[in-house]
């Protein structure tokens, strides 16, 4: 699994790249997801309804896939099922990221953009990192940041660029 | 293998769609079934009261001009009215505060069309939920107006009115209902999802989709009189 750190100026710069990365993607017929802490669900749906979404848009009895299944059992435990039920606005930043985690997870993404939108907490990326992967050994994993890595060695740094058609 | 060059509009029988216009039209429409059913009553009482009490106008005489005005041109501007009041700031401040908080760059980032997954429910569900209500106006109206005549068998009466009369005044207004929902659904749509992503922009799409959605609807009723 690749991976690599993108530096950007400023929030602006960062969600322009983002959506043209997204949108060059989808028109190549790469799967793609973003994870993040905040603006990364769909406010009126449930978690559930969220995990599913992009999924469920191109098939035709989406359902929550079995791995993902147990990836969020794992995550969560015995909350899982009244979490599920949550709105977003109810859900921790942790939560929110972990349920646009599930998402990447469900939709099978082959490029998983991870936007550092907490940058005091760095260690989640490794985590996500580390998840991915498992779930997605062949996924490609950006982070779109403002600011360089505090362990850099980690990770590659890219100038911002779209991925590979 | 799961489909990633998917065809632009997707079809009614993908579940998740099915499920948004479902929602849409039972928001628009069945939610709005007592309104409706008081608005026709009431305007066949307004019929009555002014051409049977006041011009001196037969029982049937009444009928015939609420089955033709009454529903064919009144019945369509009373339930853009009542759409819009209920429904287009609903939808525009829904989808300007989706714009505000991001959710449109979500749903476009996970290759899902914020027009095909929010917009063409929302107007679809608008049409057929006028529709349909102008569907119950019409029925309140025409049995409020036969049970408010003096003639002793106002079932038959209203049998024989609907099965003698010419149902074009009924097709004009169940087509020109579904018109302006259509009208509604576009304006309230596309003033919420192309609004400025400010806080601030939210009430003003609100009060923007209703002053439109108005205008619209009286300058089509206009055209459609002409």
């Amino acid at each position: 699994m690749s991976r690599a750190w993108c530096v950007f100026a400023d929030e602006a710069a960062r969600e322009a790249e983002l959506d043209a990365c997204c949108a060059a993607a989808w028109r190549s017929g790469t799967r793609i997801a973003v994870v993040a802490s905040n603006r990364a669900l769909i406010s009126n749906l449930s978690a559930a309804e969220n995990i599913v979404l992009p999924s469920a848009w191109r098939l035709r009895a989406p359902r929550l896939a079995a791995p993902v299944a147990d990836w969020l059992a794992g995550t969560f435990g015995e909350a899982l099922p009244s979490l599920l039920r949550q709105l977003p606005d109810a859900l921790t930043p942790q939560q929110r990221r972990s349920i646009s985690f599930a998402r990447a997870l469900q939709l099978q993404a082959q490029q998983v953009l991870l936007i550092d939108d907490t940058p005091h907490a760095e260690h989640w990326l490794g985590d996500a990192i580390d998840s991915l992967r498992a779930q997605l050994p062949a996924a490609h994993a950006m982070v779109f940041s403002e600011r360089h890595p505090i362990d850099a060695t980690r990770w590659r740094i890219d100038e911002p660029l779209r991925p590979a058609a | 293998m799961m489909q990633t060059q998917a065809s632009i509009w997707r079809s009614p029988r993908n579940p998740l769609l099915r499920a948004v216009y479902l929602r849409q039209l039972y928001f628009s429409g069945a939610q709005s079934v007592w309104l409706a059913l008081l608005a026709g009553a009431c305007v066949a009482i307004a019929f009555d009261a002014l051409l049977r009490h006041g011009y001196g106008r037969s029982g049937e005489f009444t009928l015939r001009v609420i089955a033709d005005t009454g529903l064919g041109f009144v019945a369509p501007v009373l339930l853009g009215l009542l759409v819009t009041a209920r429904s287009a700031s609903a939808i525009a401040s829904e989808l300007a505060a989706m714009r505000t908080n991001g959710e449109i760059d979500v749903l476009r980032r996970h290759g899902i069309s914020p027009i095909e997954y929010l917009l063409a429910p929302r107007v679809f569900g608008l049409a057929l939920g006028t529709a349909l209500l102008f569907v119950y106006f019409a029925g309140a109206a025409l049995l409020t107006g036969a049970l408010l005549n003096t003639l002793t068998h106002p079932l038959a009466t209203l049998q024989h009115l609907l099965f003698s009369q010419d149902i074009t005044p009924l097709r004009n207004g169940l087509l020109r209902s579904a018109l302006f929902g259509t009208l509604i659904g576009l304006t309230a749509g596309l003033l919420g999802l192309f609004a400025r992503p400010r806080h601030t922009e939210i009430p003003r799409a609100a009060s923007r989709a209703v002053v439109m959605s108005l205008v619209l609807m009286f300058v089509g009723a206009a055209v459609v009189l002409l």
